[in-house]
């Protein structure tokens, strides 16, 4: 297999699609992996035109989606576009598809993509990677709806914009997609590893969820959502807050394991706090803080559950969530550094900064936990080696 | 060719290459070249491309232009003679467009995080302020909420009622002033180290589980409960409200707390009410026995009164039955005290001289015991105006008293004086004119604290003691517009002062105009329930000569004397019962008998000497009065003067 990474900060989306054709046309991908800044946004046209016309091929699946800057092996940015070819010389059967409609059903709309997806690649998914309109999706409701159709493992993310969380897209083939949740699908032998961590540590005493409708979380331990927080936090919740500071979400009473919740939206009125993903009525929540040096630590731990001390791997996507480099701000470097440092400095990497992760657990004896949708926190995958 | 030199027309300068149409690809992917034959058609076909691009566009011209067309677009107007030059030559120019494009790019990612930082920026000042607003806001919440818990403090701190705070192994966690005063612990330096336990008797401690177990079970519990005094020992009864005190997050209970009144006093009045009912009962019981017994007593002595009538005095019999007339005379007296205490009363008074008056209680009360008493002669002491009963009781009362502070013997001194008080003087008394008696003793004293309570019904330091004598007394002298004080020494003796207002007359009280017992006629209705006192009534008016008729109520009185009008042989006068059991008594048959006969001559009789109607009998239209018991004496001198027309 081949790999190759390339970036662009061109502001004219076609040149920048050019240089990214390019760069990647000496690997003949069959697949090119997509993210750009949404400061691309009137111009994904010009984006794709530009890879196409560069790279010469119209068969080359192009899947990605926007986010609040990139990951490249040779940058980190707040805006341009980065891409990762992908060769398997013909190994791999490769298939992506899209369904619309995550803001209303984020389960029936991610649950019918997989079906469709799955289906053609002859019903054997060996490799897959989903994005959604972080912008509208329901989180939980699209790792439901894909763990109700895969029994491998995968990852992937929420879309994002330039931390307005107003709008973000998904990128499939020359179509920029709005409220839709994509997945691209691989069969055949991929070798590849997955594993997540965050570094939040929950604090305070918990309280349970009374009240929630989607992503809208109105009543937490007797009070609102942001009374909720405003006392364990000790403030009140803040824009400078939404994305950054995470409810650890207990998945069944006495168990010490967690997902995290980001705040997208504070209703003033009501006290509500709309989150990335949903949260049901009855799941018991505690704030999580952590420190920047916490935050960066977790890369290593992510790293080394990888293949268990021997990372390896001929590629790397990193999708990391953008409140993680929100708090880190001079030090979100560090996240990828890190990652160079472990698989290689010059290791084909692209990703993006996301409005969620969806990613496994590594566990100790290599094998799998369930995919859970995540916030704040850092997922990679590495492809290949 | 790193930058594509294009051209629109087929006779392009030498290195450029002809497109009829340009392509995204020709134009966006760096700075090029374009020659036209015009700006105009260049213009046109550049616009399809889009925007970003960079670019040059050569046109022929007859001089050298260069001037901007776009935003990074060009115009350069060559003459031909330098056409050929052109592939050489502007490469270098594209060279620097592309600096200036990528210069153009950075500008512009520039400006985008310049915009981004100053989103950040407001971001962070509007949560900043935020956070100020919500953190003064907390301040502020926090002073109102301490300057209320400093009010509540000060509450609970200040409160009268005992306020403390425990947990559930029963350590002390707070105790308020009221509190430590109560429980004997001001002393105490940490009551932390305290627990209730030890403020309970042992026997309360079950009681105590038990009250645990239901706080634990409802929330509060409300009862009677007794403390113990940490100091002292002492018993304290309270009334207590205990309830649990909870963590508002986790709502599980961390503490009690009570608050509890000491009930000591409301304990003290209830045992005291119970006892006054009691007496009460009693007295209506002694009231009601002395009735019956002061009639009785009316028979005996009517009968040994008409017995003495009818043997010489001087003679053993006539002795006898003088003593016999004595001790019912004695047993009257007794009769009247207790009904005295069932009813109190009204004095009957008269002019007395208080020197007798004292002497004659001084023999009474201290016949017989190992106390002595001196009396300190007066000379010229005012005559008073009491009721002599009533004053003697006050003087038997206080002179028992003394004899039981000396019970190993001793001197009670008696003096009297006049006095006359003006409003220097701190008594409760009008102005005027008082005579001064001081019974003195030689006894243990009374104890400061006791001396405000000693007047007060129930209280007393006897075991056997009811707390009624001085009280009584107090009330007594207080009836005849006098004062009773009291001075004392611990160790040393305490004296009594009796003031009572001075007569106006100089004399004492003479019995009226002296009417002999003797023979009388006319006739005369004896009006009484017992028969016993009809008969020896009847029988002593007619020892006396008089014809009687009796009645058992008023109502037979009215019929008989009604009927007796009627036939021409009216009665002379009435002799009435004051109290008919069942029946109409005295006070109403005399206002009907008026009716019938306005000039009705009506002698009340009754046991209850001191009875407001006996005491002023003719306001309620009675012309007589002769209380129970009587002598032959005493009957006949109340009908003689009634008949005669005296008062």
């Amino acid at each position: 297999m081949r790999f190759k990474s390339v970036s662009s900060i061109h502001a004219d989306p076609y040149r920048a699609g050019a240089e990214i054709g390019d760069a990647l046309r000496e690997v003949v991908p069959e697949v090119v992996l997509l993210f750009a800044s949404i400061s691309y946004e009137l111009d994904f046209t010009d984006l794709f035109d530009g890879i196409r016309d560069s790279i010469g091929s119209t068969e080359t699946l192009i899947f990605g989606g926007t986010g609040d800057g990139i990951y490249e092996t040779s940058r980190v940015a707040n805006y341009g576009v980065c891409a990762l070819g992908i060769h398997s010389g013909g190994k791999l059967r490769w298939s992506a598809s899209f369904e619309n409609g995550v803001s209303t059903d984020s389960y029936a709309a991610a649950r019918s993509c997989a079906l469709k997806t799955l289906s053609q690649v002859g019903g054997q998914a060996a490799f897959a990677f989903v994005l959604a309109d972080g912008a509208k999706a329901d989180g939980s409701g699209i790792v439901a709806g894909v763990n109700s159709v895969l029994r491998i493992p995968y990852f992937g993310g929420l879309t994002g914009d330039d931390r307005k969380f107003t709008r973000s897209r998904v990128l499939l083939n020359g179509r920029e997609l709005e409220d839709a949740v994509a997945i691209l699908m691989a069969s055949g032998e991929l070798a590849h590893s997955i594993n997540a961590a965050g570094g939040w540590t929950p604090i305070g005493t918990s309280g349970n969820v009374e009240e929630s409708e989607g992503n809208s979380i109105r009543r937490i331990g007797g009070m609102s959502a942001q009374a909720f927080m405003k006392e364990q936090l000790g403030k009140p919740l803040g824009e400078t807050d939404l994305g950054i500071i995470p409810l650890a979400m207990y998945k069944s009473e006495g168990t010490e394991y967690f997902s995290l919740r980001t705040p997208s939206h504070l209703d003033s009125d009501a006290g509500a706090i709309t989150m990335f993903g949903s949260i049901d009525q009855g799941t018991s929540v505690r704030v999580c803080t952590a420190t920047r040096e916490e935050v960066i630590r977790s890369v290593s731990d992510a790293l080394e559950g990888l293949n268990r001390g021997k990372p390896g791997g001929a590629a790397a996507v990193v999708i990391s969530c953008a409140g993680r480099k929100w708090m880190l701000e001079d030090r979100a470097n560090e996240e990828v550094e890190q990652v160079l440092a472990t698989l290689g400095k010059r290791i084909p990497l692209v990703g993006f900064p996301s409005f969620g992760e969806i990613s496994p657990f590594r566990k100790p004896d290599g094998t799998y936990s369930d995919t859970f949708f995540h916030n704040v926190t850092f997922v990679i995958c590495a492809i290949g080696g | 060719m790193k930058y594509p030199l294009l051209s629109l027309v087929e006779n392009s300068p030498p290195g450029f290459t002809f497109k009829p149409c340009l392509s995204k690809h020709d134009v966006r992917s760096g700075p090029f070249a374009l020659y036209s034959d015009s700006l105009q058609t260049a213009e046109h076909h550049l616009k399809e491309a889009g925007g970003y691009i960079a670019g040059i566009i050569v046109t022929d011209s007859d001089e050298f232009v260069w001037r901007a067309s776009g935003f990074h677009l060009f115009h350069l107007g060559v003459p031909p003679a330098l056409r050929s030059h052109l592939s050489a030559l502007l490469p270098s120019f594209l060279e620097l467009l592309e600096m200036i494009q990528s210069g153009g790019d950075e500008n512009r990612n520039i400006s985008l995080e310049l915009a981004r930082t100053v989103e950040d920026r407001r971001r962070l000042a509007n949560d900043f302020a935020r956070s100020r607003k919500s953190l003064l806001e907390e301040i502020s919440e926090r002073k109102k909420m301490e300057e209320e818990q400093q009010v509540l403090s000060s509450l609970v701190e200040n409160s009268n009622n005992l306020i403390g705070i425990a947990a559930f192994d029963g350590t002390l966690v707070y105790m308020n002033r009221a509190g430590k005063k109560l429980l004997g612990l001001e002393d105490v330096g940490d009551i932390r180290t305290l627990n209730m336990g030890e403020m309970t008797f042992p026997k309360f401690q079950s009681k105590l589980k038990d009250i645990f177990s239901v706080l634990l079970k409802t929330g509060s519990w409300k009862g009677e409960a007794k403390y113990r005094n940490y100091k002292t020992g002492a018993s304290i009864p309270v009334g207590t409200h205990a309830f649990v005190i909870r963590d508002p997050k986790t709502d599980q209970a961390v503490a009690f707390a009570t608050i509890s009144r000491d009930i000591s006093e409301r304990k003290s009045m209830e045992r005291e009410m119970i006892k006054n009912q009691k007496l009460e009962s009693i007295g209506l019981l002694a009231g009601g026995i002395a009735h019956d017994f002061n009639n009785l007593l009316t028979g005996i002595a009517g009968y040994v009164s008409l017995a003495q009538s009818r043997v010489p005095p001087e003679g053993d019999v006539g002795r006898h039955l003088a003593e016999a007339e004595k001790t019912t005379f004695r047993a009257r007296d007794l009769t009247h005290q207790l009904l005295t205490f069932s009813r109190g009363g009204t004095p009957v008074k008269k002019t007395v001289a208080v020197c007798d008056l004292i002497r004659d209680s001084a023999r009474l009360a201290l016949t017989g015991s190992n106390v002595r008493c001196d009396i300190v002669p007066s000379p010229e002491l005012w005559h008073v105006d009491v009721d002599e009963g009533q004053i003697s009781q006050v003087m038997n009362n206080l002179l028992i008293n003394a004899c039981q502070a000396m019970p190993d013997g001793g001197v009670i001194q008696i003096s009297s004086r006049n006095v006359t008080l003006g409003i220097k003087e701190r008594l409760p008394l009008a102005e005027g004119r008082y005579v001064r008696i001081s019974v003195k003793d030689q006894g243990i004293g009374i104890p400061g604290e006791h001396l405000q309570k000693i007047f007060d019904p129930y209280f007393t330091t006897k075991q056997k003691g009811n707390g009624l004598g001085l009280a009584t007394s107090y009330a007594i002298i207080k009836k005849h517009d006098g004062n009773i004080t009291v001075e004392s020494k611990l160790g040393v003796g305490a004296t009594f002062h009796i003031f009572l207002p001075a007569s106006r007359n100089r004399n004492a009280s003479q019995a009226g105009p002296e009417v002999k017992t003797e023979k009388g006629e006319g006739r005369i209705l004896v009006m009484d329930d017992v028969e016993a006192i009809r008969d020896v009534a009847t029988n002593m008016l007619e020892s006396l000569g008089y014809t009687t008729a009796d009645a058992r109520d008023g109502m037979e009185a009215l019929e008989l004397y009604g009927e007796a009008m009627k036939t021409g042989k009216p009665f002379d006068a009435v002799i009435m019962d004051l109290t008919v059991p069942g029946g109409m008594g005295g006070q109403e048959t005399v206002k009907k008998l008026l009716r019938i006969d306005p000039n009705a001559k009506v002698i009340v009789s009754s046991g209850y000497s001191n009875d407001d109607i006996m005491a002023d009998y003719m306001a309620h239209g009675f012309s007589g009065v002769v209380p129970k018991p009587y002598t032959l004496n005493q009957l006949g001198e109340a009908v003689g003067r009634l008949l005669a027309g005296f008062p």
